[in-house]
């Protein structure tokens, strides 16, 4: 269970005038600037649940998992994993969680895969009997045997995720973070990834929290979505939700020869269209209630102001109601 | 204890493994240290054609301290700072804070792993060099030479704690080779790895004498040579077990203070 309360991280970063003259002046008065990158979070978390937590780049995800890892000290607020204080206790909380940076590996580049593995046997102080039976599991869905004997140097970005993932999971962590686990990976390194995360989710109430911008990671793995923007959470549901409130929408994107510039506007303007604006220069993205309209009443519409080269149904998708969310984020801040 | 050991040592192990496998630059290290000393040994040469005596050291110890000291910074040299500071400053420390292990203790096995590979090769070299250049035997009584022994671990424990506290500083400064440099600077004049503190002035020496530096070097080449001894040698074991003490809290809060500042950039 993680509970998080008016969580605040600020960075100070120092100003730099350019050239000989801004370093020296930075070095008498050493001038600093505040960036927000986390700005008073609230949320909390059960045992078991699994948690995207998503936003664009530089948005705070980062910062915020380097907080409840304990890593990072909050400027302010409170954070409680399973009743500790990550930053104060880490390494008490160290032993209960289980992290990945996808940027990083915690292998030892030099050395056998298997002697990391060994050594965070030791650390960890696993018994015999879950490290054999992690390993058996970890092999069934990433086939680690095939390179385990090999120095991480040597493997493929693919075989280092996995081995990565395995390695935050030898201890059966009762809570994981994940920043960004798939990022880089192909096709079938991404399934695998998914497929051992869904099972320690579901079959051993491992709770996952975990930023992607793969969207197919979170309907793959989540049942719930944070969104945070700008420092700020601007949303906050189960996915389930999410699904009712965005989705019943349906989506066409219409690809036109010419158009009015106010063609968009006087959609917008109608009930029962939810949204419309243009992607690009030609292509008109737009959104209407499947209950008031057909596809085909709405390309009628459009062909009143417009000529129409081509137009395809867009599926109902996570992406799209995210992208949603950013929307309505920005309008309101 | 023994559960301890048991968590920390496989950092020995892995970074014994890891530097065995770079072999490169083990064997550059290796030929670096034989040239670095050779260099001394050819000074001296020169220097001890005029005397026989030099601020009380004859041609004979004057070589056994050229080799000591080869030996103690072969054995720890920048690998725990270079290490720290790597960390510090590309955020790659980040994994290891998020093992319930202490960091300190750690780095030590780390240091351990590493110095028992270089501090091997260079073992053997410098007895080698040792038995080609000098008259051993006035050295090679049962009990000075296990006072050395002890000395020398000593002397290992207190050279981590001082890297590893310059190490540190890292976190406060993003000029991670300057710090490094600078201690290595500091440490190299005030331990007596540059020249014998009897070479300095007696103020100087006065100065080393209530610093940590001298017990990492200076100290246990004057047991070896048995320029101290009995009582006196004793002395200098709890001396030197004292500084461990005062430098390894130190670091302990130095690292509890400064972990709160890290910012740990990138990802
Ligand atoms: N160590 C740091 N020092 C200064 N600014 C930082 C640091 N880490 C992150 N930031 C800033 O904080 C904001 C959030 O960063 P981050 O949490 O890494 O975003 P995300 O992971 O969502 O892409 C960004 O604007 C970033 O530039
Ligand atoms: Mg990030």
């Amino acid at each position: 269970m993680i509970s998080v309360r008016k969580l605040t991280k600020e960075f100070k970063i120092p100003v730099k005038p350019p050239g000989m003259k801004g370093a020296i002046r930075h070095l008498i008065r050493g001038e600093y600037k505040v960036k927000v990158a986390v700005e008073s979070v609230d949320f909390s978390i059960e045992q078991g649940e699994a948690v995207a937590y998503i936003g664009p780049n530089g948005a705070g995800k980062s910062t915020t998992i380097k907080m409840l890892t304990g890593i990072l000290k909050p400027t302010s607020g409170e954070i409680l994993v399973n009743g500790i204080d990550p930053q104060r206790h880490r390494i008490q909380n160290a032993k209960n969680i289980g992290v990945v940076f996808g940027q990083r590996t915690q292998l030892w580049w030099d050395i056998p895969v298997e002697e990391s593995f060994a050594l965070l046997k030791n650390i960890y102080e696993v018994p015999d009997a879950v490290y054999n039976e992690n390993l058996k599991l970890f092999n069934e869905i990433f086939g680690l045997s095939e390179f385990i004997g090999r120095s991480a140097r040597k493997l493929s970005l693919g075989q280092r995720m996995r081995a990565d993932l395995a390695a935050a999971l030898l201890h059966n962590p009762s809570t994981v973070f994940l920043d960004e686990p798939t990022i880089g990976l192909d096709i079938g390194t991404k399934e695998a990834m998914r497929e051992l995360i869904q099972r320690i989710n579901r079959e051993k109430g491992v709770t996952i929290i975990l930023t992607s911008h793969d969207l197919k990671d979170v309907e793959d793995i989540c049942r719930r979505i944070i969104v945070i923007d700008g420092g700020r959470i601007i949303c906050d549901k189960e996915i389930s939700q999410l699904t009712k409130e965005y989705a019943m929408d349906r989506g066409l994107q219409i690809t036109l020869l010419d158009m009015q510039k106010e063609l968009p506007a006087r959609l917008l303007g109608q009930e029962g269209i939810s949204y419309a604006a243009m992607e690009d220069a030609h292509t008109l993205e737009i959104h209407f209630k499947p209950e008031m309209y057909t596809a085909f009443e709405i390309v009628e519409e459009v062909n009143k102001y417009a000529r129409i080269q081509d137009f395809r149904l867009r599926e109902p998708s996570i992406e799209r109601m995210i992208e949603k969310i950013y929307r309505s984020g920005e309008q309101s801040a | 204890m023994r559960r301890f050991i048991r968590r920390y040592i496989g950092f020995t192990r892995c970074t014994m493994e890891e530097r065995i496998a770079y072999r490169k630059g083990f064997l550059v290290s290796a030929v670096l240290n034989m040239v670095g000393i050779l260099v001394s040994v050819f000074l001296w040469r020169v220097l001890f054609a005029q005397e026989s005596v030099i601020q009380g050291y004859d041609w004979n110890q004057m070589i056994l301290y050229v080799l000591i000291v080869a030996l103690l910074n072969a054995t720890l040299g920048f690998d725990t700072e270079r290490k720290l500071s790597k960390g510090i400053l590309d955020g790659s420390i980040a994994s290891d804070l998020t093992k319930p292990i202490d960091f300190q203790s750690m780095s030590f096995f780390q240091a351990l792993g590493h110095s028992l590979v270089e501090g091997g090769t260079a073992l053997i070299l410098v007895v080698l060099l040792a038995v080609t250049l000098t008259d051993l035997s006035p050295y090679l009584n049962p009990v000075s030479m296990a006072l050395f022994a002890v000395s020398l671990m000593l002397a290992f424990m207190l050279k981590f704690c001082l890297a590893y506290f310059g190490g540190l500083m890292c976190f406060f400064t993003s000029n991670g080779f300057g710090v490094v440099y600078l201690r290595q600077v500091i440490t190299d004049v005030f331990s007596g790895a540059m020249l014998p503190l009897a070479f300095f002035p007696a103020w100087f020496q006065r100065l080393a004498g209530v610093l940590p530096f001298q017990a990492s070097v200076y100290l246990p080449t004057q047991i070896f040579l048995g320029r101290i001894e009995g009582r006196g040698a004793v002395r200098i074991l709890a001396l030197q077990a004292l500084w461990v003490v005062v430098m390894w809290t130190l670091s302990g809060l130095f690292f509890r203070f400064a972990v709160k500042k890290i910012t740990i950039q990138g990802g």
